[in-house]
């Protein structure tokens, strides 16, 4: 049995616990059954030891739970992006990491040999050059060393290209990188810019922050790279309740992000029913490209075509277009602020004044269980809801006889 | 079939990042205890005991302890900051695409660092992502009063020191007040930065305030002296709501799953109630955020029950029975 090592190889298992610990909260050791205990109880030590003071747990009836708990708007940086700064790495991967930047530091330009020679002087330790090379490669690949053919010999040399060059040029990109850390995709890679720098974020804070987004940045890296080249894939996908996987197909278009929920999908053109549909993305366990796509572009345009009849995620069914009605009681010398919440969240559908205090709001759609949840927000002002989808319309109203029910008077 | 790894590595890593922290303080000599405090201070929580066995036994050669007892760097230069990986490149290139930028930095100093990053490809773009329910009425970020303002903010945050601002209050009422900015919060849903500051009163009090950044008509330098002992992060710790909202939620339409996530930019704690078979979650809440959570927990209907609080209930009561009273008649009332 090993020891016990803080940094891990894989990060596909730290993310499954840490997404369990984080959004669910409530699994308490024996609801882990898809590993061992002993894979649990390495886990919960490594993020608790990541995570710090965001571990909270308390007992229960079914024994001790665990939970990642933060309110977002507290944290200057999201702290699950812990889970990308935990990889492994051998003696020899932390001594070249440092003896090479600081051997090539100066504008130095060294041959192989040379390089090899200078550090194993530094670090009064014995490298081959073979070793050197490779982390050398390994270097060039990630963009941190250049390597210029001369005569026979490669000659390896620093990247130009350090953060504090750029600084020189716009001083004002050290706060840009604190804010968009928080505010746009691949936020840790803004925590990578800012570790490196040894810059802290003391300026902003952020709402509506969905934490868990960072967990599926390496698929949603795979499926960027797929759309940018035109590539169809293949994926392997969980279903909702995580109990099967399968393989599926398509074209990848777009991702759909829901700022209110906090859902991201991938949007799939799919060739064999000649549809669009969506996917979690935080369902995708797998991704892989199977060559460029003549189609691609023609499919872009058909979606981006239909992208204003599209409420959220559906894409509808048989019947094309569906119409939502929703009569409203509005105070207008009191709540202007609901209607212009109306025009801010409503989709760009029509907003009526029938008479004082008295609105109709309608909007076409493909799908209109998607629009479900945001009538529900109007509930105590809603006059009169009708639609072409009877489902949903007789839904809601079944939804506010159970409620008047479930609290009573 | 795979994930890209490029994201995940040890460059990018905590040990990495704490270790170059020591050999910087380790040029002129750093003592044990000071190498244990970065460590405990940067690294995990734990990393103390992988990591300090490693760098005090010598295995990584990157320290040598000399007669007086401290350890210094055996590297030749102390700045051990790295240069930008492809990946960060890449990042930022997508960040000069993106119309906020113009907020941090000048069109000029645009054009630089574009043209220093010309031959990369940006990690992403814009268009690669569709927020379906994306407020329709965020910031107006290419308006230069705006652009302006912000900078202004920007720089009194940094300084913490107090600013003049004049704007428009939600009743189209022009006001003008010292305020000291504490943060600039952004919210993703709404596309909007708000200012977090606390605002002087002529008569010497002071209490904390929200101004949105697109309201605000001009910043100044303002003559406000701050009073002895000022300190506008008091105002900001501790603004939870001690009692939190008490939910029930049910296993139907897969509500825990769409509930757990779309709150769980919140402090909550959850359990399963097996006599009840539900789980019960409580929420621990900002004042200011009551509305939005009502409005959000009725977006639910009868899958998501409040308990309490007491005037929290009172609220959804209202309007569920607001709402039954509008339709009875109606659809099998």
């Amino acid at each position: 049995m090993g020891e016990f090592q803080e940094l891990i190889r894989n990060f596909d298992k730290i993310r499954d616990y840490m997404r369990d610990f984080y959004i669910y909260g409530f699994k308490s050791r024996s609801d882990f059954t898809h590993k061992s205990a002993r894979t649990y109880d390495n886990e919960k030590r490594r993020i608790e030891s990541y995570i710090g003071e965001y571990m909270k747990w308390e007992y229960t009836k079914s024994g001790k739970n665990l939970f990642i708990s933060m309110d977002c708007s507290k944290v200057p940086v999201n702290p699950l992006y812990a889970a990308w700064k935990s990889k492994a790495f051998t003696n020899n991967d932390i001594m070249l990491h440092f003896y090479i930047l600081d051997a090539l530091k100066n504008k130095e330009i060294f041959s192989i040999d040379k390089l090899t020679d200078v550090i194993c002087k530094r670090s009064d330790q014995i490298f081959d050059i073979q070793t050197v090379r490779n982390k050398c490669n390994e270097y060039h690949t990630l963009g941190l060393i250049a390597a210029k053919k001369q005569g026979k010999s490669l000659y390896y040399s620093l990247s130009p290209d350090n953060f504090e060059h750029m600084l020189t040029m716009a001083p004002g990109l050290s706060d840009a990188v604190k804010f968009f850390q928080g505010a746009t995709a691949f936020g840790e890679i803004g925590s990578f810019i800012m570790d490196n720098q040894n810059t802290l974020n003391g300026l902003f804070s952020f709402k509506h922050y969905y934490a868990a987004h960072t967990l599926e940045d390496a698929i949603l890296l795979d499926l960027l790279s797929a759309i940018r080249n035109g590539q169809a894939i293949e994926f392997l996908n969980y279903n909702e309740s995580g109990t099967r996987i399968s393989t599926l197909d398509g074209i990848p278009l777009k991702i759909f992000i829901s700022a209110a929920t906090g859902r991201r999908y991938l949007c799939v053109y799919k060739t064999r029913t000649k549809r669009f549909f969506n996917y979690r993305l935080d369902h995708i366990k797998a991704v892989k490209t199977l060559g460029f796509c003549n189609d691609t572009k023609k499919h872009y345009e058909n979606l981006m075509k239909n992208l204003p009849n599209i409420w959220g995620v559906g894409f509808g069914g048989e019947s094309r277009m569906e119409i939502v009605c929703m009569k409203l009681s509005i105070n207008e010398e009191t709540e202007a602020y609901i209607l212009e919440r109306i025009v801010r969240e409503g989709h760009d559908g029509e907003l009526i004044r029938l008479e004082p205090n008295v609105f109709l709001y309608t909007k076409e759609m493909f799908d209109s269980n998607d629009i479900s949840p945001w009538l529900k927000t109007f509930t105590g002002r809603i006059i009169q809801l009708e639609g072409t989808n009877q489902i949903v319309i007789d839904r809601f109203y079944k939804d506010i006889k159970r409620m008047k029910e479930m609290y009573g008077n | 079939m795979g994930t890209n790894s490029d994201l995940f590595s040890e460059v990018y890593g905590c040990y990495y990042s704490v270790v170059a922290k020591i050999l910087e303080q380790a040029g002129d000599g750093i003592s044990k205890s000071d190498i244990e405090k970065l460590v405990n201070s940067h690294a995990f929580y734990d990393s103390a005991f992988h990591l300090l066995p490693k760098l005090f036994s010598d295995e990584w050669s990157l320290l040598k302890r000399q007669a007086d007892g401290k350890y210094y760097s055996k590297l030749q230069w102390p700045d051990t900051r790295r240069p930008m990986t492809g990946l960060e490149k890449a990042w930022l290139k997508a960040l000069l695409l993106d119309r906020r930028i113009l907020l941090f930095v000048a069109p000029d100093e645009l054009a630089a660092l574009k043209s220093a990053l010309s031959d990369i490809p940006p990690l992403f773009l814009t268009e690669d992502f569709h927020t379906y329910d994306l407020a329709a009425d965020g910031d107006p970020y290419e308006d230069e009063t705006y652009i302006q303002n912000f900078r202004s903010i920007l720089k009194a945050c940094v300084t913490k020191s107090p600013v003049y601002i004049q704007y428009e209050s939600g009743k189209q009422r022009r006001l003008a007040r010292n305020i000291v900015p504490y943060h600039i919060n952004y919210s993703v849903r709404d596309d909007k930065f708000r200012l977090l500051g606390v605002l002087l009163k002529g008569d010497g009090r002071h209490k904390k305030v929200t101004l949105n950044f697109a309201r605000i008509r001009s910043v100044e330098s303002s003559t406000a002296v701050l009073p002895v002992h000022f300190n506008a992060e008091k105002y900001f710790v501790q603004k939870t709501h001690a009692t939190p909202i008490v939910l029930e939620i049910s296993e139907e339409r897969n509500a825990l799953e769409r509930f757990m996530l779309q709150f769980a930019s919140w402090e909550k704690q959850t359990e399963y109630d097996e006599e009840k078979e539900c789980y019960t979650c409580r929420i621990y809440y900002d004042r200011q955020d009551e509305t939005e959570l009502l409005i959000r927990i009725l977006s639910f209907g009868p899958v998501v029950k409040v308990l309490g609080p007491e005037g929290f209930l009172t609220q959804i009561k209202e309007r569920i029975n607001r709402q039954y009273r509008l339709n009875i008649g109606e659809n099998d009332f």
